[in-house]
Order: structure tokens, then C-alpha cells, then sequence
């Protein structure tokens, strides 16, 4: 895959400074985007702590849906156009950086409060090739894209004087982080207005590349307690037995991946010099 | 000049990207570089706050105590020499690196509490405020038991909670 990337960069490097453009431009942008996932791990932990402190609480964790990955993403990238014809081909390449998080609370009947917030931040590097139409201003392509995910669930304990805490007189307070890295095809399709172009993509994840299937678990390098870090699916599990994680209880960041879909705008910047 | 002005695009291109990346990865070294110097307790308060709403300050205390924040093994870990003397004239004195996590929520003093059963443990404070010259950090316990309780896994079941409350202010 590397030498696929390595090979696109080095095309479009060439090419940028070949002569035979209709247009080569340079552009920034933003687009925000809805991820689906699978949820069935993180609210295994969510019934799971539900149910064994079921008498303590007064309002429980909510489950996920799934559905509701949204994410704002800033972009920048290169844009050429070629050919001479009616329809003249197009292709690109952009990095993409998008954030998102989902909020999540529990709350006891002495009045403290359990926060999970799982933070969703992703680094792309998309590469784009199809079809301009109607004088360039309509573009159809397939994009291929590189996608390094990052989850991180920030568990934390409010207490009564309105303190969130991280430290350790819960053991499960923490910063958690798991990341999975995948390859995805999707479609984008563009319109051009002057030098606005307004576009939205859909994409797939069609693989896996990494971590390791054993380095997907979610963990806290800076946990104060000795034992496992690694943020528990099963709670029950978790308060049960020692070694959870060995057990299979971890969450992982299997479930972190699916179909998306975004939609925004991006900005050519500087004069088209090459007509 | 076309080949120019294109070069002059690829360039631009590559210095947002790495601007976005450089951005989101380096400010926990930025803060822990920010963090170097010495430091006076200004403030250390000790609270007890009940499940009924109440709270009870058992130690409120001025200039008990200093750290000091020098180069560590990397930008993300410094050394710490911390001090603290309370009203009992019982002491912590620790060094060893102090850290803190991705998302600046936490600073850890790694083995700043000696065990010797079950080894040495970090105090791990929650980041209340932070400026340049004024950090406040608090660590909590459960049930009368500042570091580690033992019922540290369900806060609907506890009858008290313990906060201590450091206001640092660089000297």
C-alpha cells in the first residue's frame, strides 16, 4: 500500500509541473461527515454497568445507536483537471483531518456523576480520479483513501463540588485511546462555482491494516493503578475477575469503522494560470 | 514561472498539512516544556465532602512546601522534586519524573508515594486550572482514604470523599 501512496505522490508531483493542465490548483477546505459503527462492544460496558449498579442509580448510561459518528473535517489538497475534449479527466490528492465526539453520562442518587465522552479523530489521505462534465464545473470520481483512526474515551468522575476527575480513586477514571488504521473506496462527486466547489463523498472501508489484532485494545498509559489499563466491553467481567483483559473483555477498535458519508466546500486558492 | 508557481502550491499545500498535524501532536510537549522552573505551594486545602452535600475543610494551609520542574528523558517527561510538610509536620518528600497524558487532564508524579509491599505509586492529579505562573491540581479519595481507597470502583456506595488541592505559583 505504501508504494501505491508513494506512487500517487510521485505522479502528482510530476504532473504538477507538466504543461498539459486545464487546471492545477491548490485548495483548503471543510466538509462535515456521519460515520457509521458498531456499537455492540461499548454497550455491552454500557448494560453491563447498568445492571450491577442498577440500585445506586439514579439516571443510567445510554446505549449508542451507531449512527451517530458526526465529524467536522478540515482539508487541503491539490486539484488537476486534463484533456481536451468535452469530458476531460480530473484527479487528486488531499489531507483530511476530522474530529467528532459522543457525550455520556450516569448519574448516582448521591448526586456524583460518571462521564464517558468517546472522542472520535481522524487523519485521511485521500487520492481522487474521474470525469469532469458540463465545462468542468460538474466532476464525478472514485476516491481511494488511507484512513488512521484514533478512539479515545475519556472516563472521568464529577464530584460534588463540580470537580471532574481523572485520578485515581476510581479505578476505571482514565484516558483511553485505541486507533485503527483502514483502506477505503468510496465515490465524490463536486460541483464547481467559480472558485468555490461544493462536493460530497461517501466511502467504505474495504480492510484492516493495522494495529495488530492484539494492539487494538483501548488503553491508559498514565493510569496510576499497576494491574491492566485497558478499558474494559465486559463489565461485569472488569469487576470480576483480575484478568479481564487477558480474557477477552477488553473494547476494541474493531467496532470503530463503517460507511460514511460527508459534504462541505472547498476554495481554490490563487489565480488559474493555466488556461 | 508556471513550474515556479506550482512548486510555490505543492509547498503551501504540504505547510497546512503540517501545520494541522504539528498542532494536534505537540501540545503536550509544549506544556510540559511551559511547566519547567520552580514552583511554590501557595495553597494547599484538604476537604472532606459528604454525601449529604456537606463539606468540612480539615486543613487549609499557605506556602507549605515547593517543586521543582527540571529537564527530564524527554519533552512529554520531567524530572520533579516535590515537597510538602502539612500541619502535623508529616511530610511527602518524592522525585522521580513527572508526566502528563495526551489531552493535558492529568500530571502524573510518578513513585512519589513509597511502598515498599506492594511498590512504589504514582499521585496522579486532575489539572483544574493551568496558566503560565499558576497551576491548581486536585487528587481525591474515597471514604476517608486520600490515595488508592479500597472502594474505588462504585462512587454510588461511598459515605465521603477527600480532596486535596494544591494552588502552585511559579517563583
Amino acid at each position: 500500500m505504501k508504494k501505491i501512496l508513494t506512487a500517487g505522490f510521485l505522479l502528482v508531483t510530476m504532473c504538477a509541473t507538466a504543461q498539459i493542465f486545464v487546471m492545477k490548483k491548490t485548495y483548503t477546505g471543510y466538509h462535515y461527515g456521519f460515520g457509521m459503527w458498531n456499537p455492540d462492544d461499548l454497550n455491552k460496558f454500557v448494560v453491563g454497568f447498568n445492571e450491577v449498579y442498577r440500585d445506586d442509580l439514579k439516571e443510567y448510561f445510554s446505549q449508542y445507536s451507531g449512527r451517530d459518528r458526526g465529524m467536522s473535517f478540515t482539508t487541503s489538497g491539490l486539484r488537476f483537471i486534463v484533456g481536451k475534449e468535452e469530458t476531460k479527466f480530473t484527479f487528486s490528492t488531499d489531507y483530511a483531518f476530522g474530529a467528532g465526539k459522543e457525550k455520556n453520562e450516569a448519574e448516582f442518587h448521591n448526586g456524583m456523576k460518571q462521564h464517558m465522552v468517546v472522542k472520535f479523530r481522524t487523519n485521511q489521505i485521500n487520492m481522487t480520479f474521474g470525469i469532469t462534465k458540463k465545462e468542468e464545473k460538474v466532476w464525478l470520481e472514485l476516491m481511494y483513501c488511507t484512513n488512521l483512526s484514533k478512539v479515545i474515551v475519556e472516563y472521568s468522575t464529577e464530584h460534588l463540588n463540580g470537580v471532574n476527575s481523572f485520578g485515581t480513586e476510581y479505578k476505571l477514571n482514565g484516558q483511553y485511546i485505541g486507533t485503527l488504521k483502514t483502506m477505503e473506496l468510496g465515490i465524490q462527486t463536486s460541483y464547481k462555482y467559480k472558485k468555490c466547489v461544493f462536493y460530497a463523498r461517501v466511502l467504505y472501508p474495504i480492510a484492516v491494516v493495522g494495529p495488530d489484532k492484539n494492539a487494538r485494545t483501548l488503553v491508559d498509559d498514565r493510569s496510576g493503578y499497576p494491574d491492566a489499563n485497558e478499558f474494559p466491553s465486559d463489565y461485569n467481567m472488569y469487576v470480576n475477575d483480575p484478568n479481564y483483559n487477558a480474557n477477552g473483555g477488553s473494547l476494541t477498535t474493531n467496532g470503530f469503522k463503517g460507511l460514511s458519508a460527508g459534504a462541505g466546500m472547498f476554495y481554490l486558492i490563487g489565480k488559474d494560470k493555466s488556461k | 514561472m508556471t513550474t515556479k508557481l506550482s512548486y510555490t502550491r505543492i509547498a503551501l499545500a504540504a505547510f497546512v498539512a503540517a501545520l494541522f498535524t504539528l498542532t494536534s501532536c505537540n501540545r503536550d510537549e509544549k506544556l510540559m516544556k511551559r511547566m519547567e522552573g520552580n514552583w511554590n505551594i501557595e495553597s494547599s486545602v484538604i476537604t472532606y465532602h459528604y454525601a449529604n452535600g456537606t463539606e468540612q475543610v480539615i486543613e487549609d494551609l499557605s506556602n507549605t512546601g515547593r517543586l521543582v520542574i527540571t529537564e527530564g528523558n524527554s519533552d512529554i517527561e520531567k524530572k520533579y522534586d516535590f515537597f510538602y510538610i502539612n500541619s502535623q509536620l508529616d511530610t511527602i518528600q518524592a522525585n522521580n519524573q513527572l508526566v502528563t497524558d495526551e489531552y493535558r487532564s492529568r500530571m502524573v508524579m510518578t513513585d512519589a508515594l513509597i511502598d515498599t509491599v506492594n511498590g512504589n505509586k504514582p499521585i496522579v492529579w486532575t489539572i483544574e486550572k493551568q496558566k503560565r505562573n499558576k497551576q491548581v491540581w486536585t487528587t481525591f479519595g474515597v471514604d476517608s482514604t486520600l490515595f488508592y481507597p479500597s472502594n474505588n470502583m462504585n462512587p454510588g456506595a461511598a459515605e465521603n470523599w477527600v480532596s486535596w488541592t494544591i494552588t502552585l505559583k511559579r517563583d
